[in-house]
């Protein structure tokens, strides 16, 4: 069997684009799962590293960056309610307890496992309230599965602050 | 003359697309380098607070918590029968049922009064006193007991609904929760729809003991719930929701929280 040439370079090409690009993301995707670097152990998770209790929440290095250190489990955010300090670009460090979870706030949408810590660059351009959801079907509780980013003026942030409750504390 | 010009035969296809093959997967290999280097030093994130609880849910702790010896539970409980009943059903209102709960659950909160992670005077003696081993029995006894009430063994059980109208607020919080608060339903952790670990049964629990957790919670008096669940979603419910949550579980209702006649 013979075929042309035209023919013959069109079926490798098509291959090559399809193959390449499905084979490319998803070492990508694997990459950002083996990474010895976003990987937590999920048993010690409220025993050592960076998401202890007094760790979660947002918290601003010394250089003025701010990080948010979360949990996803059934069925609620841990902490549920982050204040953080408006136009300032924020690093989320957020992973799962138990099962897949995703976070999705205004247009930026991620997904978490267990075991590996999701990383996010967020900015809220003002002050003001953003909510934030579970997107990924986990279970009875899902729905309700939702948390609140209280955005401050810059200069009204503390240094650690996280709420208790979805509310941050308030009635 | 065509038959003199080059092309490329099937085989010629194959070859191309095996090459195509390796490119890509040369091409991902700088990826899977950095995949496969050592973790960077800890980070410098100081742990202020303790932990919420010393129990890590590794293969060794499961498959304690989860294989006690019941008969050897039942000698073990005898010195717990005297607060938390004949049978596992307590004859006062501010001491849990113990009867049909989820032995992993029992077995953490033994290891935490222990440690006291969770506070109480009595039990953290009475825990001091037991091995894992002896926890993980004791618990395997009062997981295997029926939760049913029997008016032989339980005669404070079920309680008395003081107000009729804590029902409709129960069946809700229990079955939906209020999604814009973030109250995912009690029932979807706390059965009959799901269980999570270590979330107990709430079906057969004292009112008494029920709002005292729930006030506790909100308070920060206990905090043994790792990853804040409980004191996340206690701090939403309203001081008359907890009242009625309470008066809900007390009065045994919880087992259909939807649709259950109420008289």
């Amino acid at each position: 069997m013979r075929i042309g040439n035209f023919r013959a370079y069109l079926i490798v090409a098509v291959f090559s684009l399809v193959y390449g690009t499905l084979r490319f993301s998803s070492t990508l995707q694997a990459a950002h799962i083996l990474d010895r670097r976003s990987r937590v152990d999920l048993a010690t998770l409220h025993l050592q590293g960076e998401f202890l209790e007094s760790n979660l929440g947002a918290v601003r290095a010394a250089d003025g960056s701010v990080t948010i250190h979360m949990i996803a489990e059934k069925y609620i955010f841990a902490p549920a309610c982050v204040t953080l300090p408006a136009a300032v670009p924020i690093q989320l460090r957020i992973t799962s307890a138990d099962s897949a979870h995703g976070f999705k706030i205004a247009g930026v949408e991620v997904k978490t496992l267990p075991g590996s810590v999701t990383e996010v660059h967020l900015r809220f351009p003002a002050a003001g309230k953003y909510e934030f959801y579970c997107d990924e079907f986990c279970g009875p509780g899902h729905h309700a599965m939702m948390g609140r980013i209280v955005a401050v003026p810059e200069n009204e942030f503390q240094a650690h602050n996280s709420g208790r409750g979805v509310a941050c504390g308030q009635p | 003359m065509d038959s003199l010009k080059p092309t490329i035969g099937i085989r010629g296809v194959v070859l191309l697309c095996i090459a195509v093959v390796i490119f890509s997967e040369l091409l991902g290999l700088p990826i899977l380098r950095r995949a496969i280097r050592p973790a960077p030093p800890p980070s410098n994130l100081v742990a202020t607070a303790g932990a919420p609880s010393l129990v890590a849910w590794n293969e060794a702790t499961i498959v304690l918590s989860s294989t006690g010896n019941p008969v050897r539970g039942e000698f073990i409980s005898r010195r717990c029968e005297s607060c938390h009943g004949v049978e596992g059903f307590s004859s006062q209102a501010s001491t849990p049922n113990l009867a049909g709960i989820d032995a992993q659950y029992l077995w953490k909160e033994l290891q935490d009064f222990r440690s006291a992670k969770r506070r109480s005077v009595i039990m953290q003696q009475i825990a001091g006193a037991l091995t894992s081993r002896d926890a993980a029995d004791v618990a395997a006894y009062f997981a295997m007991l029926p939760n049913a009430p029997d008016a032989q063994f339980n005669p404070i059980f079920p309680q008395t609904l003081k107000d009729q109208s804590a029902i409709e607020t129960a069946q809700r919080l229990l079955a939906v929760g209020d999604p814009a608060r973030g109250i995912p339903p009690c029932q979807a952790c706390h059965g009959p729809l799901g269980y999570v670990r270590p979330a107990p049964s709430l079906a057969s629990q004292n009112s008494d003991y029920v709002l005292r957790q729930l006030n506790d919670f909100t308070s920060g008096a206990r905090t043994n719930d790792v990853n804040l669940p409980m004191r996340t979603i206690a701090a939403e419910l309203l001081p008359n929701e907890r009242q009625a949550l309470a008066e809900f579980y007390g009065a045994d209702l919880a087992r259909f929280p939807v649709g259950y006649v109420t008289q």
